[in-house]
């Protein structure tokens, strides 16, 4: 492609790809923001990222956001939205339009996320998506659990699932593996974890134990109530599932147990539990009791205070969402928990990550802790290195900033952590003008497959490369002297920056941990 | 000269179908658009632009496949869709085609398309396309009534369903809750209730004076596109009945951009109303 009016432009991009290569070979930093040049033109807020690694093939990412299926956004011109797909570990971007939606929908879907199974299919890998359906305005958006055997295909996923109450349903997080030994070797176990909202106890899983069968009755979902404690109500937003190919499944929530002091708040448990045979016995999801109540589910935490509805850090909403949850590849009695709550007082939140060596039935004390941010994730590496991904808030208005960092923890024991981190943004935090809630997204998501690990978050895009990682690389078209994005090739037509979605790559050595390099 | 009269009517005859067919083709092409075709084919499509197709059964996306249903077409002008194909002026885009082989190289269509793929280059998925011919001069002006057509069809279902339209005046407008509630979830509406003070019935049964209306005044992803009042707003309101969660039964509610309309398209929902009853 021509860059006719910015050889500087066309200088910098390749020694920036020159410095990638570089980087990537030596076990480094990837990069990327993913509008892809043809959507040069989009000023969206694709906000909310997740993203999947194909276990079989690494080269092969999928990812979502709230992106539309035209660059003006709202509302909806075709009948698909579309996944950001990568065939080559994540150095280019296509936005694929392959998820069911509906002409003139305001929101492509509701909360959408992906995870590949193990399955094989032709050249790449089964590819699941549980996503809140886009409905006209006013109808409870179900959710749906999606399925194709081509992520790369502009061909509409199947519907394997739907849920929906006249009360709701909300935020579907996945977990998945497919089993690898015994008479069930191959079937693809799938976890939905999702608020469902017709009862007080709404911390809800809907799994699968052989989501990969073409149709009923083998393909068969099953409901749980994970919650067996009384709430205020109904139990958080976010219920997030992690799974060992070893049968060991957790599910993370926050149990609501009372209304907070403040108005808009809540009074929590960080409830963990646990299944040791993939949900598959007669009383799911009870492989952990807590001592002090014999109730299943043990309770990390309790007595902390969580904001439902009113805190704010920047422009970007708090909300009982922020959980993480990731277990160890090599350990299934390994798990790392993140979440956030409200410092007493206040109406910002802070991060902790703690961890347990015993399948959940003890806990460390916070290993971590992180004021005034959101958007926690963790992932455990094929040696047990773990990345903890989260977004800070630093300054004050009009100059305040959210910092995207990776810490990683640089000790055989997982406790010692290379803080600060890498910084992968640093970006304004005022600008652009929020277009809708959440500003960045409700999650953000770092995955490892062997010793890498694969991310993506949500930042806004104006093209200081001050604001970035080094490595950083942008797909649409953009003049980083003048810090200008354009729609098109010429440089005639300039775009507004806007939140985008940006791709990381983290290489490790081989070897046990060490400490990872510091990359800025 | 051939020896049987039987043959030379037989030769005759073929040269007058031959004839036939070819006036009838030449008629065709010069046929101004089926404004049916038309109407079916731009109902369909988010993308619409004339072209001239530069290799058959090629791509310019690498994750779209050159086959005999793939075509390089050069966009000409855009007719719709200047949003995604305003950049894209005498550039490329890739077509899937509706029938394999269907273009060759060199020839003028406007295409009817929708986005199949963003990447490096744009990939689009035919409707259907027309050949230059068809098509007539004023393809221009005929999508554009056909668009204004699609969205007169959009805003007439919505008041067909809707049990009054008034033009009113917000009086008051305040969260529906008296105290700050949880939400059930991120993506809960934050119901609000407007008081609305009716100036003109345009349909439905309700008198004069005020009335209830609830919105949704969240900004979340989910209901950011609908309408938000606020005191002392004027326009149309299309008054829908509503059973979402935590609305009082039977309450009227704005949901859908278009149940608020500004006050200068009156005009066009009476003349719209006028097509329903």
């Amino acid at each position: 492609m021509r860059h006719p009016r910015y050889p500087e432009a066309r200088l910098a991009l390749t020694l920036a790809v020159l410095g990638l290569l570089s980087r990537t070979a030596s076990g480094q930093i990837q990069l990327v923001n993913m509008v892809p040049r043809a959507a040069s033109g989009e000023s969206v807020q694709d906000a909310e990222p997740s993203l999947t690694v194909n276990p079989a093939n690494p080269l092969q990412i999928a990812a979502s956001a709230f992106t539309w299926d035209n660059p003006h956004g709202s509302p909806m011109i075709g009948a698909n939205a579309p996944i950001y797909t990568s065939t080559d570990g994540g150095q280019t971007w296509n936005l694929v339009l392959n998820v069911p939606s509906a002409v003139g929908a305001a929101l492509p879907t509701g909360d959408i996320m992906l995870h590949f199974s193990g399955t094989a299919s032709g050249t790449t890998s089964l590819l699941y998506a549980g996503i809140l359906g886009a409905l006209p305005p006013g109808g409870n958006l179900p959710v749906q659990v999606l399925r194709t055997t081509d992520y790369r295909l502009a061909r509409p996923m199947s519907v394997i699932d739907t849920r929906t109450t006249t009360a709701g349903v909300d935020q579907p997080h996945l977990g998945a593996a497919t089993v690898r030994g015994g008479t069930d070797a191959g079937k693809d176990r799938l976890y939905v974890g999702f608020n469902k909202l017709d009862t007080s106890r709404t911390a809800t899983v809907d799994y699968s134990l052989d989501a990969a069968a073409p149709a009923p009755p083998r393909l068969r979902f099953d409901l749980h109530v994970i919650e067996t404690r009384d709430t205020l109500g109904q139990d958080g937003y976010a219920n997030v599932p992690a799974v060992h190919p070893d049968g060991t499944v957790y599910v993370l929530f926050y149990g609501l147990r009372s209304h907070g002091e403040l108005a808009g708040t809540a009074t929590t448990d960080v409830v963990v539990v646990r299944d040791d045979n993939w949900g598959s016995g007669s009383t799911p999801f009870a492989a952990l009791i807590d001592a002090s109540d014999g109730h299943a589910g043990r309770r990390v935490v309790t007595g902390r205070t969580v904001v439902l509805v009113g805190g704010w850090l920047g422009q970007q909403r708090l909300g009982a969402s922020n959980l993480a949850l990731a277990v160890d590849p090599r350990n299934s009695r390994t798990v790392y928990i993140a979440w956030a709550d409200q410092p007493t007082g206040t109406f910002t939140q802070t991060l902790h990550v703690r961890r347990s060596t015993d399948g959940g039935a003890n806990w460390s004390s916070d290993l971590k802790t992180v004021p005034d941010a959101v958007n926690s994730s963790l992932a455990i590496n094929s040696r047990g290195q773990v990345a903890f991904l989260y977004q800070q808030l630093v300054g004050a208005p009009p100059e305040d900033r959210w910092e995207t960092r990776l810490t990683r923890t640089t000790d055989a024991g997982g406790a010692t952590w290379d803080d600060p981190g890498v910084l992968l943004a640093n970006t304004p935090a005022s600008s652009p003008e929020k277009q809708y809630d959440p500003y960045l997204g409700d999650y953000a998501l770092v995955v490892a497959s062997g010793q890498t690990f694969f991310g993506v978050f949500s930042a806004n895009n104006y093209p200081d490369r001050a604001n970035f990682h080094a490595s950083v690389v942008y797909q649409r078209y953009v003049d980083w002297t003048t810090h200008q994005l354009f729609k098109d090739a010429a440089g005639t037509i300039p775009v507004a920056p806007s939140i985008d979605p940006f791709f990381f790559k983290v290489t490790e050595a081989g070897g046990a941990p060490g400490a990872p390099q510091e990359n800025r | 000269m051939h020896p049987s009269g039987r043959d030379d009517v037989g030769a005759t005859s073929l040269l007058l179908i031959a004839l036939s067919g070819i006036l009838a083709g030449c008629a065709a092409r010069h046929a101004a658009p089926d404004a049916r075709r038309l109407e079916e084919l731009a109902g369909q499509a988010s993308l619409i632009f004339r072209g001239t197709v530069v290799k058959a059964a090629a791509s310019s996306v690498r994750a779209v496949p050159a086959g005999p249903d793939t075509a390089v077409v050069r966009v000409d002008e855009v007719l719709r869709g200047e949003e995604t194909l305003g950049g894209l002026i005498a550039q490329q885009v890739t077509v899937r085609l509706r029938v394999p082989a269907s273009v060759s190289p060199r020839q003028h269509a406007a295409f009817f398309a929708n986005p199949e793929v963003f990447g490096e280059n744009l990939a689009v998925r035919e409707v259907d396309h027309l050949a230059a011919a068809e098509t007539g001069a004023d393809l221009g002006k005929s999508v554009d009534e056909a668009g204004r057509r699609q969205a007169d069809q959009a805003l007439r279902q919505r008041l067909a369903q809707a049990q009054a339209v008034v033009v009113g005046v917000v009086s008051s407008a305040r969260p529906l809750a008296e105290e700050l509630r949880p939400p059930r979830s991120e993506h809960d509406p934050d119901w609000w209730r407007a008081e609305l003070k009716v100036e003109a019935v345009v349909k439905g049964q309700l008198l004069a004076g005020e009335v209830a209306v609830h919105f949704a005044h969240s900004r979340d992803v989910v209901w950011f596109r609908s309408p938000k009042l606020r005191e002392r707003q004027r326009g149309v309101f299309l008054l829908q009945r509503s059973e979402a969660a935590g609305l009082p039964p039977g309450s009227y509610a704005l949901l859908d951009p278009l149940d608020l309309q500004p006050l200068e398209e009156r005009p066009r929902i009476e003349r719209l109303l006028r097509t329903i009853r």
